[in-house]
């Protein structure tokens, strides 16, 4: 009798213990969005969120935007002393990035990332990648083991009415601006319309010259 | 009497009267700052450069009113005449409250808006002569412009940074150290501008304890050429004061060196009157777990003076190593000897690796990069390491008897953790460690503390990966 319920206490206890690591919440970060039908012109908000029983030092997320529908506007951290560090920008891709001189507790709003809307769309925000960083024996960081990543995607319908745009309030924090180089944006397109402006130039001119000659 | 003699009296009676602010309607006057009971008269200041004439005693205060369309960085210079008098100057906003004051004269910058000058005597009294001239700053500065001068509690107000006389050869990055009194005002909503560029590099040290740090560095090789405003902030009012927003700037023109330019700060008078409050907004979470205070569990701030340990330099002198490799016959090769430069901030190692990958023989370069290996005849990998830095790889033929010279190849600064890619987390690796000297590594410019600069290279190289290719 005795061994039994030995037995039963030790599954119980098993139990129990399974129960508790499962009960401690492993550190997480997802992407949640409030709205998700806009009108052109209108600024979509989108929150990374984390839950971490780890204090944390640091923290990088990348989330995928079609720049054809998108425009970023900012990025900040409502974490005190998380500040931005706002590195060069790829078209496509918002690339945020935090640190802290000191350990910061992290349980809610990692960041904030705006867009404008630039047209009738159909798209998505993806979340690419996101980590949280802690600082190493050996001063660096270094990213938090186990950290699993949830919501990742959030589905936008913009219509192509225009709405009223809205304007930018932006929480306490350090912001990063996420404007992608200007060269990648719009060098294309201003030599496309300089070349349209030397054909219609040239054919002005010959047309010109013919007339002239004709007269 | 000649028109011409009636003319000139009617001349020197009108200046007279000047003088006594006879033009002007005399109003008593009992603001809060600048508080007497002597009568006031309100006079206007039109031109800048004039020369104003002015009495005044213990019983009579002149105002002059002028107004700003954009703003102007201004000293007014009151010059008794009367022997005795010490004049004091007030500078009021439109609502007459002080926004700073001197003796003889004063010295401010105040964006657009309506202001007086409050001319009283210190001791004394008697006629005197007032200027109001623009301060021409002919030196690099940086100013901070507060707008409004004077807020409620509970109101905001906009200080705005701007670098003054910059140079055509412009700076590369700066780092502004702001001050206020934080007992007084909360600082929040740090906006970079694009003084130096599209797509700069920024770490700001979020404020505490009344100041806050922000370091800015153009990146792909921008940089601010031109004056202008590099970044604002809002300051809100939360008791009744006044204080002096300031922000120092200690820039760099592009030879890794900080160097410090003078600063005019700017004066934020807070009244008692406290409007209906209104909540600060907070960021609504989204999520399913609810923020957390951030100010209950923080640890305690680090201390912001940097603890420079410089680690102890390699030795200068290159040492050889010389490890003999098992050669197949018995008659061993002849040595060859490579040479070449690898630029880098930091002590470079430069080895010699065989098909294996085994280390043949290396050496520190010296300070300027050179370095020469020696080792038998043979195919080898070459490769140059620093801390901090992404390695460079190519392959060496070493011919017995003869010297082969690999080209020049500068390291990308900025692989802080080694894994060969310059990534966040060696960004991360700065913010973390910032005004500190540890981790060494991410020292890259080896100036002996982790700041701006190093941030600055780092954006230039970022998203590179290695090891970089050495032809």
């Amino acid at each position: 009798m005795k061994r039994i319920s030995a037995s039963i206490l030790a599954f119980l206890l098993a139990i129990l213990g399974v129960f508790k690591v499962h009960a401690q919440s492993p550190e997480t970060i997802w992407l949640t969005g409030g709205v998700t039908t806009f009108k052109t012109g209108e600024t979509v908000l989108v929150t990374l969120n984390a839950s971490s029983s780890t204090l944390i030092q640091g923290f990088t997320f990348q989330i995928r935007y079609d720049p054809a529908c998108l425009r970023p506007v900012n990025a900040s951290s409502p974490v005190p002393g998380m500040n931005g560090l706002p590195l060069p920008q790829l078209t496509g891709l918002v690339d945020g990035s935090y640190a802290s001189i000191t350990p910061q507790t992290v349980n809610g709003v990692l960041a904030e990332v705006r867009f404008t809307t630039l047209k009738g769309c159909q798209t998505s925000l993806t979340l690419e990648s996101a980590a949280l960083a802690i600082r190493n024996a050996e001063g660096f960081a270094a990213p938090l083991p186990g950290v699993f990543i949830g919501e990742r995607n959030i589905a936008l319908n913009i219509d192509s009415e225009v709405g009223v745009s809205d304007s930018t309030q932006q929480g306490s924090g350090s912001i990063l601006p996420l404007d992608p180089p200007a060269a990648e944006r719009g060098f294309s397109g201003w030599i496309i319309g300089m070349l349209i402006i030397l054909l219609f130039g040239g054919v002005g001119f010959g047309a010109y010259k013919v007339f002239r000659i004709g007269g | 009497m000649k028109p011409k003699r009636l003319i000139q009296i009617f001349v020197v009676i009108m200046l007279v009267l000047s003088t006594l602010g006879g033009s002007q309607p005399a109003l008593a006057s009992s603001n809060s700052s600048a508080h007497s009971d002597a009568m006031v008269i309100n006079r206007n200041l039109n031109l800048w450069d004039a020369t104003y004439f002015g009495f005044v005693n213990s019983s009579i205060h002149e105002k002059w009113h002028f107004d700003f369309t954009e703003s102007h960085n201004f000293v007014v210079t009151v010059s008794p005449i009367t022997g005795g008098f010490i004049p004091l100057l007030i500078l009021l906003d439109v609502n007459g409250i002080e926004i700073a004051r001197g003796t003889g004269s004063l010295t401010s910058t105040q964006p657009a808006g309506s202001y007086s000058i409050q001319v009283q005597p210190e001791s004394g009294g008697g006629f005197y002569l007032l200027t109001l001239r623009e301060v021409v700053q002919s030196l690099p500065a940086v100013s901070t412009v507060v707008s409004p001068s004077s807020v409620n509690v509970g109101e905001s107000a906009v200080a705005t940074v701007s670098l003054n006389n910059v140079p055509a050869e412009g700076y590369t990055s700066a780092e502004f150290t702001c001050t206020y009194d934080a007992s007084l005002v909360e600082v929040s909503n740090i906006l970079v501008a694009n003084l130096f560029g599209a797509d700069p590099a920024t770490a700001i040290q979020d404020p505490q304890n009344g100041s806050f740090i922000v370091a800015i560095a153009g990146s792909n090789g921008n940089k601010a050429t031109t004056s202008g405003v590099v970044f604002t902030f809002n300051v809100k009012a939360l008791q009744a004061g006044q204080t002096v927003i300031e922000c120092k700037v200690r820039v760099n023109n592009g030879n890794n060196i900080l160097t410090d330019l003078p600063s005019i700060g700017s004066s934020l008078t807070i009244n008692g009157v406290a409007p209906t409050l209104t909540p600060i907004a907070s960021p609504t979470p989204t999520g399913p777990t609810p923020v957390e205070s951030p100010t209950s569990t923080l640890p305690p701030v680090e201390s912001p003076t940097p603890t420079i340990t410089v680690p102890p330099l390699e030795s200068p002198t290159p040492t050889l190593t010389f490890t003999p490799v098992a050669s197949p016959t018995s008659t061993p090769l002849p040595n060859g000897t490579l040479t070449g430069q690898v630029i880098a901030s930091k002590p470079v190692t430069v080895g010699l690796y065989d098909a294996g990958n085994l280390l043949i023989t290396s050496a520190t370069a010296n300070p300027d990069g050179t370095f020469s290996l020696t080792a038998p005849a043979g195919t080898y990998t070459v490769r140059a390491t620093a801390s901090g830095f992404l390695s460079a790889q190519g392959s060496a033929i070493l011919t017995g008897g003869s010297t082969t010279t690999k080209p020049t190849i500068a390291l990308l600064a900025g692989d802080i953790d080694n894994n060969n890619v310059i990534d966040q987390f060696d960004a991360m690796t700065i913010g973390m460690s910032y005004n500190t000297a540890v981790p060494a590594a991410a020292d890259l410019n080896n100036d002996g503390i982790i700041n701006v600069l190093d941030l600055e290279i780092l954006a230039q190289n970022y998203r590179d990966t290695g090891p970089s290719v050495w032809e």
